[in-house]
Order: structure tokens, then C-alpha cells, then sequence
């Protein structure tokens, strides 16, 4: 009975400290948080040539890379909280929520950017012709995305706020089985969705992000990665630039290479591919976009604490590395 | 002893009655004749495992599957009916109705001011009629065991079946319900026939006293009992009955011949 | 040894007892936040919540979202209740129409409605349907369970009373079996209610735009925790709420059971 009981105690003992949450990296580990579409090619492109590994065995370092892929910014943001990721991509909406809630981040550079890479889609046969038409309708985004700011963004040119319609949580995935199912008037969504709609015939964009949102998506790394890492992360940086490189002079065999890892077809991803701007430098008019998008964050009560942006981007390492 | 046919009268001629258990068949009643006459109060008496019960419930239409003639009034039994009441060993009141709720359950058919009457009338007969309105979990065992009594009465039956009615009562309760239920019988003159393991209750109660024994389960005598009531449980007479079924008994242990005096 | 001889002790007592353990966890739990020892976006301390759940309270915005989660709950448990008791009932009294359900029953029952979700949304859409489907889903189960459990453990001696007295079926039915059903009954009532209101999140996972489960999912999306926490706690304690009630009905219809049991 005794050695039953202390070999019970040892199993739980075992088996708690077993699944402590990992709230740190192995000293020789990178944990990488991505999500699956065009906008951030480049580091995909990098995965499959190894130049990660290349640029940062340069820098003198070998860690293992460790992979985690996420539907959307938030979750991502959730992942960081809980201590679990090192570099991050995602837009800048959930960048500047997730710095705002006391995640511990910082901008290292720009993923992407590309206005026609973000858009409000309506079905194909609606008769929602223009912005002012979203009146009173139901309208889906991804809260707390970036293309929830365009939603605003589109509804202010118009004159019209988020209260004049009906605003809708859903996941990209929902999103798209609602608006062919038409159990929604129209959503705003980003690659790769909008082609493989528009492809099917099932949608047209009413108005995409040109001339209103540039659509800026970034690179962070924690604070306590940065710090500690500065030769990796600026390793990472010169990576991701060499992936933008080979998609603009190798498009085609770009989109044959990481079709796969974004989740469209390699013809239908050339077309895509084209609307990004992927040079990881981040220029002036980059820093006036994310204020923007932090005052509105800020106004629309998606933050509820503002975020100084000159502290959260870090240029310097940027500058650092060498990247344009 | 002769029996007269009438509509109260159970003649009861060559029942079998076997259960089929997974261990092999067992041999419940053996060879069972036995007629009782109208307003009759027979008393059924042996231990466990005799097959009293399965008797009393064979009669109630509880039971079936057996073998021989089970009539009564001259027509066969086929199951439950209004012309036989029960009452069990457990008072099997419904606790969420109140006692004339409880009394009034058995009764079908009648406007609500006939039903009122005849709760009433059968409330007054056990000596009630001041708790109509309390729920059973009020009541002491005797007082809900009277009820039963009332509700297994107000059909008017023929027979009452009465299956070790005072066994779970302590044993002066028992004694105050024994006169209880010979009053009753006085009153309504409805033929009982009452299953107990109390040797001296059925002494007591029994215009005849029905002796059975056990494995497998028959009648082993049928003693009457011509003793004026109310009886005196230590006169001489009840006590010479008393001695007579004692030795049935302790002679099924010790020696296989039974001896009458 | 002062014991019962002080009644306001005793009540002084029993108040600490209630909520000691309470007190002395929200006083570590702030206590540990002053010291820097938990970052607000892991948890956030005692006073961030009170003063967030002020603030929804204040801008009517709290009001809202309870009242539409309720009404929700309260439309899928009202349609399981009807169908779990008239479905419960008619299986519990047939033995035909057990044999013919009970595998479609038995199969259906484990699957969570969480899981029901993606079906629901093709099926309803999402709109209130989908949502009230899904809430009916997670109370069906323990009331129908639970009925025909109560309908089958009707005591067989009083059976044998009623056989005896020749009840007629109905009146048989209506104030022997059912009474008598009435504390499982009442059991996967409750249990149904606590489910649905479990679901109401799992629910509004379904493109809602307003209830307390989508103001927990909202929230998440924006990593606003405090919000989430005061979500969480909004539920658990109308959750609390709805089981007293429903505590206090039992009461009433089965009044008699406590004495009963010590029969």
C-alpha cells in the first residue's frame, strides 16, 4: 500500500513539473511565430533555402529554429503573453494591442506592406456598390486585425463609424463559409482569401487598402530575445531581406516554392505576390502609418493605453543590420 | 370440512409453482389445496423460504406461470383485480399524496362527492379520520400501516391479502394492530387471508391456522381454531395449538415424523 | 470549550469559514501583482477588475450582454426542457420506443456541443439559431437522460399497488410515475440549465455581436484579460445564481423527498 501510494505522488510529482509552462527559450533555441499567407513570403522563402541558419551561423550562432504557425495576429499576441515565442509576424493593428496589453516587444522591421493586400469583399451578386452602401449591414472582420482598421478607415471616408453597421467577430475561415453561404453582407479580410474568393467567382472587393491603409505588416521580437541576441536578430533581418530579394528577381520560382506553405496555387500566388512591397527596411512614412494606426487603435477604444511607437519600433537594430 | 360456493369463497387445487433461477430450477409450492370460505380469517404460518408469500401472491394475480386452480367466487384468477385488496409488509404509501389522497388512489370512477364519502367512511373504520390531511412521513408505522389497510379496502373486496402486514412493526404496536385489524374483520366481515412467521399472531387472528413448511413449500395441516374472540394468548387452549405447531416446526429439524397430541 | 454557548460567535465563525479562503486568495493574488511578480496581461490584479467591471457596469454595456446571454440560454434550455421531458417521458414509459432510440441517443450524447459548432453555422447560419441550437444541444442530454432514468426507477412495489387496484394508465402515469420520477427530473434539470449556461460561451462563438461570451471572445482577440476575467466571473456567479432558483423549485415540488428518503 506504502509503495503504491509513493509511487503515485511520484508519477503526479513527475508529471506537474514535467508540463511547467516553458516560459523561456533553451539557450540555444528560436522560436519563430508565423501565419500561413503571402504576406510574409519572404521568411518562408528563407525557410526552404536555409538562409536562416546560413546568416546566423555568419553571425557566429547555430540555435535550432523552432517553427510555430497561427491563424491570425491575436492568438499570436496570446502566444507572446504566455512567454512562448521569440520573433513574431503580424500586422500592425495586433502589434501595437499586443504592446499595449504589456507584452514585452519591439518592432525589428517591416514584413510587408501592400494596400492591395487587404480589401472590403462583398458577394459578387450584391448590390452594395460603394462604401456608403455598408449602412445598417453586417459586416465581418478579424477584431483587432489589421483589416478591422480598414473597415473603420473605409467607413470614415463616408462619414459613417462602426455603430452604423452591424460589426461581426469571425475567423477567416467562418468568414469565408459566410459570405458564400451570404449569412454576411461583406467583410474585410487579407491574402490569401481575397484571390481564392475572387477566383471562385464568389466575391469582388469593393474597396481595397489603396490610398487608406498601406498595409503594414511587421517583424517583433521580444525585448529579452533582442537584448540578449542582437547579432541573431540582426541575422534574421538579413535573411528575411535575402527572401525578399529572390521573390523579386525569381518571382515564379518563388511562388513554386512556397505555395505549399501559403496555401494557394502557385499561378494564383505570382498574382498575389506581386501587390507586396517586401523590403524589411522601415523609412519614415512607415513610422507616420503605425502612429496612425495607433491613435485610431487608441480613439476607437481597441487600446485602451496608448503606445509610443518611436520607443516601440527599434530602427537602430534595423540600421544595424544592414538591411534597406 | 365443507365450503361453501359462493362469491367470497377461493378454492385453491393442486398449484405448483416453480422458479427458474441460474443455479437450476426451485420448487416454490408443491402440491397447494386449500379452500376458504366466505368471511373466513384464515392465517398462513411457516418460515422463511415456505413459499408463503409466493402463495399469497398467486391469489393477488402478482404472480403467474403456475400449474392447477386458483378460484375464486368459481372463476379463475388471471391477475389483479379490484376483488382481491393487498396490503404488504411495507406500507407502499405514496408520500406526495396526502393520507385521504393515498386512500382515495384506488378508487375510479366516482364523482368527487361519493369518492369524498367513501375515504371518509374508510377513514373513520381505522380510526383516522383526524389525520385525513397529513402526508405519510407524519405518520408512525402503525398509523400508516392503518392506511394501507383503508386504501386496500375501499373497492370492497372480496378477499384481503394480508403478507406479514405487522412485520416490520415493533412488537407492542403489533399486538394494538392485531385487535386493530379483528375489529375491522367484525366490521366489514371481508374474507382475510394474512401471511405471517408469527406462530401466536396467527393463533390469535386465524378462524384456521394454515401450516406450511419448507422446501418445497406445502401445506403441511391445517389447524382451526375454535376459540371465542377475543382470545386470551395464555389460556390453555391457545396455549395446546401453540405446542402443536411449535413441535410441526422444531420436528421438521430434529425428526422427520411429525407427532399430534 | 466556548462552544454553542455564543451564538454571535458562531455566526462570526461561520462567516469566516464562507469566505476566508476567498479573502486570502484575492489578498495574495493583489499582494503578488504590487510585488511584480505576475504581469497585468497574465493576470490581473483584484482592483484592474473591479474598477473594468465598474466601467461595463457604468456604460449599461454589462446589462446588455447578460441580458442577452440569458435570453438565450433560456430559449434553448425552454425548447430542451420541452422536448427532453416529452421525448424522456415517452421512452421511459415504452419499451419499443427505448430499443428504437437508445443507440442514436447513446452515440449523440458524447459528442460536446462545441463540436457541433461548424455544423451549426451551415445549417442556421449565424444568426440566433445557430446559437440557441447549440445551447440546446449541451441541455437536451441530461434532461432526456435523466427522465427516462426517473421514469424507469419508478419503485416496483408501488407498481405492484397499482396493478393490485387496478389504476387506470393515466392516472397511473400522472400521480404514481412521474411523482415519483420527479427527483431525477428535477436533478437533469438543473444539471441542463448549468450546461447551457456552460455552452453560452461555446455558443457565441458563433458571430456574436453582443453577450457575455462574445464580450469574453472580444476581449481575447484584443488581449484585454482584465475583461476576459471579469467575463469569467460575471458567468460563474449568474451561473450560481440559477442553480439557488432552481435549488428553491425543487424544494417546492419535492417537498416531500427529504423525509422520504429517511423512510
Amino acid at each position: 500500500m506504502k509503495t503504491i501510494y509513493r509511487t503515485f505522488l511520484a508519477t503526479l510529482a513527475t508529471a506537474l513539473l514535467w508540463n511547467l509552462p516553458a516560459g523561456f527559450a533553451a539557450a540555444d533555441e528560436i522560436r519563430i511565430a508565423t501565419q500561413p499567407i503571402p504576406h510574409y513570403a519572404p521568411i518562408f522563402v528563407a525557410k526552404h533555402k536555409e538562409w536562416l541558419e546560413e546568416e546566423l551561423a555568419k553571425a557566429g550562432a547555430k540555435p535550432v529554429i523552432k517553427w510555430a504557425s497561427f491563424s491570425a495576429g491575436p492568438p499570436i499576441n496570446e502566444s507572446f503573453a504566455a512567454g512562448q515565442q521569440d520573433i513574431g509576424f503580424l500586422g500592425d493593428t495586433p502589434a501595437i494591442i499586443g504592446r499595449a496589453a504589456g507584452i514585452d516587444t519591439r518592432i525589428i522591421g517591416l514584413a510587408s506592406n501592400g494596400p492591395e493586400s487587404l480589401a472590403v469583399i462583398v458577394p459578387t451578386k450584391s448590390n452594395i456598390k460603394s462604401p456608403k452602401d455598408l449602412r445598417g449591414k453586417k459586416a465581418a472582420v478579424v477584431k483587432g486585425s489589421y483589416a478591422h482598421h480598414l473597415l473603420v478607415l473605409v467607413l470614415q471616408k463616408e462619414g459613417l463609424t462602426v455603430n452604423d453597421i452591424d460589426l461581426i467577430n469571425l475567423s477567416q475561415a467562418d468568414i469565408a463559409t459566410a459570405i458564400v453561404n451570404g449569412n454576411i453582407d461583406a467583410a474585410a479580410v487579407w491574402e490569401p482569401i481575397i484571390t481564392k474568393l475572387e477566383s471562385e467567382g464568389a466575391v469582388r472587393v469593393l474597396t481595397d487598402g489603396t490610398g487608406i491603409k498601406k498595409g503594414i505588416l511587421v517583424i517583433i521580437a521580444t525585448n529579452d530575445f533582442a537584448g540578449k541576441h542582437r547579432e541573431q536578430t540582426k541575422a534574421l533581418l538579413r535573411a528575411y531581406q535575402r527572401g525578399a530579394q529572390f521573390i523579386e528577381s525569381n518571382p515564379k520560382e518563388a511562388a513554386q516554392l512556397i505555395a505549399g506553405d501559403v496555401n494557394l496555387p502557385a499561378d494564383l500566388l505570382l498574382k498575389v505576390l506581386a501587390k507586396f512591397d517586401f523590403h524589411p527596411a522601415i523609412h519614415a512614412d512607415d513610422i507616420d502609418e503605425i502612429k496612425a494606426s495607433e491613435a485610431f487603435m487608441l480613439s476607437a477604444g481597441l487600446i485602451k493605453t496608448p503606445v509610443n511607437i518611436d520607443a516601440f519600433v527599434d530602427v537602430d537594430l534595423a540600421r544595424e543590420s544592414g538591411i534597406k | 370440512m365443507g365450503v361453501k360456493s359462493t362469491g367470497a369463497s377461493l378454492v385453491i387445487e393442486r398449484l405448483h409453482k416453480k422458479f427458474q433461477l441460474r443455479a437450476g430450477q426451485v420448487i416454490a409450492l408443491q402440491d397447494i389445496n386449500l379452500s376458504i370460505s366466505d368471511g373466513e380469517f384464515i392465517s398462513i404460518v411457516g418460515a422463511s423460504g415456505c413459499g408463503k408469500s409466493t402463495l399469497l401472491r398467486i391469489i393477488a394475480g402478482l404472480e403467474n406461470g403456475h400449474e392447477g386452480t386458483v378460484k375464486l367466487g368459481g372463476r379463475r384468477i388471471a391477475g389483479p383485480g379490484l376483488d382481491r385488496g393487498m396490503v404488504f409488509q411495507e406500507h407502499r404509501l405514496l408520500p406526495w399524496l396526502t393520507v385521504e389522497g393515498n386512500v382515495a388512489f384506488g378508487l375510479n370512477g366516482q364523482t368527487k362527492g361519493e369518492r369524498e364519502r367513501i375515504v371518509r367512511e374508510h377513514l373513520e373504520l381505522v380510526g383516522l379520520s383526524d389525520f385525513a390531511k397529513a402526508h405519510p412521513h407524519q405518520l408512525s408505522g402503525g398509523m400508516a400501516q392503518r392506511v394501507a389497510i383503508a386504501r386496500a379496502l375501499v373497492n370492497q373486496p372480496k378477499l384481503l391479502l394480508l403478507d406479514e402486514p405487522f412485520g416490520a412493526l415493533d412488537a407492542l404496536t403489533k399486538i394494538q394492530m392485531q385487535r386493530e385489524i379483528l375489529r375491522i374483520w367484525e366490521v366489514e366481515r371481508t374474507t382475510m387471508v394474512m401471511v405471517t412467521h408469527d406462530i401466536d399472531e396467527a393463533i390469535y387472528l386465524g378462524d384456521r391456522v394454515v401450516v406450511m413448511s419448507s422446501r418445497p413449500g406445502t401445506v403441511k395441516k391445517v389447524l382451526p381454531v375454535p376459540l371465542p374472540r377475543p382470545r386470551d394468548r395464555s389460556s390453555y387452549e391457545f396455549v395446546q395449538i401453540r405446542k402443536q405447531i411449535y413441535a410441526d416446526f422444531f420436528a421438521e429439524v430434529d425428526m422427520p415424523f411429525s407427532y399430534t397430541i | 470549550m466556548v462552544r454553542d454557548n455564543n451564538p454571535r460567535l458562531e455566526k462570526i465563525k461561520y462567516l469566516f469559514q464562507y469566505t476566508g479562503l476567498s479573502v486570502i486568495i484575492l489578498v495574495t493574488w493583489q499582494t503578488l501583482f504590487y510585488l511584480g511578480f505576475i504581469k497585468p496581461i497574465i493576470l490581473p490584479p483584484p482592483t484592474r477588475i473591479i474598477a473594468t467591471f465598474w466601467e461595463l457596469l457604468e456604460s449599461g454595456a454589462m446589462a446588455r450582454h447578460i441580458g442577452i446571454s440569458v435570453l438565450r440560454v433560456l430559449e434553448g434550455f425552454g425548447i430542451a426542457a420541452v422536448l427532453g421531458l416529452g421525448l424522456g417521458i415517452a421512452i421511459g414509459l415504452s419499451r419499443t420506443l427505448d430499443r428504437m432510440t437508445d443507440l442514436i441517443i447513446q452515440v449523440t450524447k458524447p459528442i460536446p456541443p462545441l463540436a457541433w459548432i461548424p455544423l451549426a453555422i451551415l445549417w442556421f447560419g449565424i444568426g440566433e439559431q445557430s446559437k440557441v441550437y447549440i445551447i440546446f444541444l449541451g441541455a437536451f442530454f441530461p434532461i432526456i437522460i435523466n427522465t427516462i432514468a426517473g421514469i424507469r426507477q419508478t419503485d416496483h412495489k408501488f407498481v405492484e399497488v397499482a396493478r393490485v387496484l387496478e389504476v387506470p394508465s393515466g392516472k397511473f402515469i400522472s400521480q404514481m410515475v412521474i411523482p415519483g420520477a420527479l427527483p431525477a427530473i428535477m436533478t437533469g434539470i438543473r444539471v441542463g440549465l448549468m450546461v447551457a449556461w456552460i455552452c453560452v460561451v461555446a455558443a457565441e462563438l458563433i458571430a456574436a455581436s453582443s453577450g457575455i461570451g462574445y464580450l469574453i471572445m472580444d476581449a481575447r482577440q484584443l488581449s484585454q484579460s482584465d475583461v476576459v476575467l471579469v467575463g469569467m466571473i460575471t458567468i460563474g456567479v449568474i451561473g450560481k445564481l440559477m442553480d439557488s432558483m432552481i435549488k428553491r423549485l425543487e424544494k417546492r415540488l419535492i417537498g416531500w423527498r427529504v423525509s422520504f428518503a429517511g423512510d
